[in-house]
């Protein structure tokens, strides 16, 4: 049991929760990063 | 290059391999060698990812890239954040449940050995070149803008990767990499800071950016659909995905990166990192091309950023034909610098149609000065066969030469090789650990001690690391290098992908099916190469989708009878 717990442990998403949440959040900046090339591209080009 | 520039150059590239080597003196077992004890932290493991895909031709390639191209190529990496994700959900917690080696090992796990082989074997031949090309690319060209002998360049460099990573393994590789990406960032920072301090004083860095993109310099996003143009969003975010997928969730000398993390935490987390980090990474490196661009509109460009080259045709019976070539360009970019500097003028006080007047007028001059040197590349085909005609890959360099001050060439030097040690670590790394785990100890010697295999990984490191060094001395130096490696990666990365795909989501698919349809597929994607005019990075898709479909249909068809049986090892 002890063993399950540690490996849970170290399975654990950093600083997000769940790993859910860390996909979303580099799904969400890629979009980000996207709309600023789009606005940069608009704007300069 | 000054005494401190050798000085800098010298010693962080030897210091470096140095502590490398210092800190991996007792690398345990076969474990240890391969996989670090899988000890390694995750911050460790998102720069060695990072630094085993940067290699030095990302820093002499993407910066001459944007100079020509401008900013289109970082839609190559847009397909990346996707795959990265698709490999921490299904990859990585089945390489780290069957505790393998290699990724191939898995296939032998869920086919049969014959399927294992393919993809080792595929991942070899094609590594095995681009390993060569990776120590090649920064020698060919900092060896003719220094005048060093290239043999002993290439040979220097070879010696210095393969001595460190045979010593200390994958551990030593992991190590090293996380501070030559620390050099390599820290070098590019001070490059794009020289760049901007060297822009004339009226011009601000806003106003550079307008220039950029007055002289068409700053399309990020394209969202054409033409299937033939290079660059495009929607090529991208698909055949980068696919490319992303095969290199990161199945190319050994990846794999063998986050297989090393202490947990699947530390796993997924180092490879998130790059998800996150390496599209604003290559952003900016293409940004210091296009800053370069904009530095030479207003200081007088070489005709052709080869200067050695320049010197060889001078010495042809073209050279009377080239020197008028060169007044020409001198005569055209004096014009277009004045009518960048009246346009700078005018951006900067606002008035549109000063701007459209001063704008048409500088884009007229850079079209003939990109004529004149359109004619300086032909004139240079003429005067010899062996005469390389395309100077992308010296824009960057040449520039850090000319224009940087002593200390700092020393430190973007070291820069650009310790790009290509980085890589070039953890290719041979992992071409040793394929050669030993999936074909040595199996078709070999089974059944032997630890200390056996460490051995045997430690020659056949340094087997590969001589044969990468012996292609580089005998490679040509191809149309751009960059390109070169991710097209040799594209037509066998597809495949490769393929055959893993059916793997993880294709139950009923046995081993000799996909066997077959890898073959045919991988025959079918060189033929296509040859005759096509398709983008490269569709071949990711192209392949992957032919293995998985034909595959399918085998099963159903001509290995019907064998689905019961049942094919794993």
């Amino acid at each position: 049991m002890e063993a399950n717990k540690e490996k849970r442990e170290s399975d654990q998403a950093p600083v997000f929760g769940s790993w859910r949440r860390v996909y979303w959040f580099v799904a969400l900046f890629f979009v980000a990063e996207v709309i600023a090339f789009y606005l940069f591209t608009k704007f300069y080009a | 290059m000054s005494t401190l520039d050798y000085i800098v150059l010298l010693g962080t590239l030897v210091g470096i391999a140095a502590y490398g080597m210092w800190r991996t003196r007792s690398s345990g077992g076969l474990q240890g060698y391969l996989k670090g004890d899988d000890s390694i932290r995750w911050g460790t493991i998102g720069l060695s990812v990072m630094a085993t895909q940067a290699s030095a031709i990302t820093f002499l390639s993407t910066p001459g890239k944007a100079y020509d191209d401008g900013m289109g190529f970082v839609q190559n990496y847009f397909g990346m954040p996707f795959a990265i994700i698709f490999i921490c959900v299904f990859f990585i917690p089945i390489y780290r449940r069957l505790n393998v080696y290699t990724s191939y090992e898995y296939l032998g796990q869920r086919f049969d050995s014959k399927t294992r082989y393919l993809g080792a074997f595929l991942f070899l031949i094609q590594r095995g070149l681009a390993a060569g090309i990776t120590i090649y690319a920064p020698a060919i060209v900092i060896s003719s803008l220094l005048g060093w002998n290239l043999d002993l360049t290439i040979v220097l460099v070879g010696a210095l990767v393969v001595l460190y990573t045979v010593s200390g393994g994958t551990k030593a590789v992991s190590i090293t990499q996380r501070y030559q990406m620390g050099i390599i960032l820290i070098g590019m920072f001070v490059a794009f800071a020289m760049i901007i301090g060297n822009l004339p004083d009226e011009v601000s860095f806003g106003t550079a950016l307008s220039v950029a993109g007055a002289m068409d310099k700053l399309e990020v996003v394209n969202f054409s659909f033409d299937i033939e143009e290079r660059y495009t969003f929607w090529s991208g975010l698909f055949g980068g995905l696919f490319l992303s997928l095969s290199y990161f969730g199945t190319d050994q000398s990846q794999v063998q990166r986050y297989l090393a993390g202490s947990s699947v935490s530390a796993s997924r987390f180092g490879l998130l990192f790059n998800a996150v980090v390496k599209i604003p990474m290559q952003f900016f490196i293409l940004f210091v091309g296009v800053m370069v661009f904009v530095f030479y509109l207003f200081e007088e460009p070489p005709v052709f950023f080869n200067q050695a080259t320049l010197d060889a045709v001078a010495e042809t019976e073209y050279a009377g034909d080239l020197s008028a070539l060169q007044d020409r360009y001198e005569a055209v970019v004096e014009k277009r610098a004045e009518a960048v500097r009246a346009l700078a003028l005018n951006l900067d006080q606002g008035d549109a149609a000063a701007i459209a007047l001063s704008k048409e007028q500088a884009v007229a001059l850079e079209s003939e000065a990109l004529l004149v040197r359109s004619e300086v590349k032909e004139l240079i085909g003429k005067a010899g066969e062996d005469f390389e005609a395309k100077d992308s890959d010296y824009v960057f360099i040449t520039f850090i030469l000319n224009y940087l001050p002593e200390g700092l060439i020393g430190l973007l030097v070291a820069v650009i090789f310790a790009a290509a040690m980085s890589s070039t670590a953890s290719e041979l790394n992992a071409l040793g650990s394929t050669t030993m785990v999936d074909f040595y100890r199996r078709l070999a010697k089974a059944d032997q001690s630890d200390a056996h295999y460490v051995r045997v990984s430690r020659i056949l490191t340094a087997a590969w690391g001589g044969l990468a060094i012996s292609f580089a001395l005998y490679a040509n130096l191809v149309e751009n290098l960059i390109e070169a490696v991710n097209i040799l990666g594209s037509l066998f990365y597809g495949g490769i992908l393929g055959m893993f795909l059916v793997a993880f989501f294709v139950k009923s698919v046995k081993g000799s099916a996909v066997f077959s349809a890898a073959i045919a597929s991988q025959l079918a994607v060189l033929a296509m190469y040859q005759t096509l005019e398709i983008g490269y990075l569709w071949y990711n898709l192209i392949g992957c989708g032919m293995v998985m479909l034909l595959s399918f249909v085998l099963q159903q068809t001509v290995f019907r009878k064998g689905r019961s049986v049942g094919t794993h090892e």
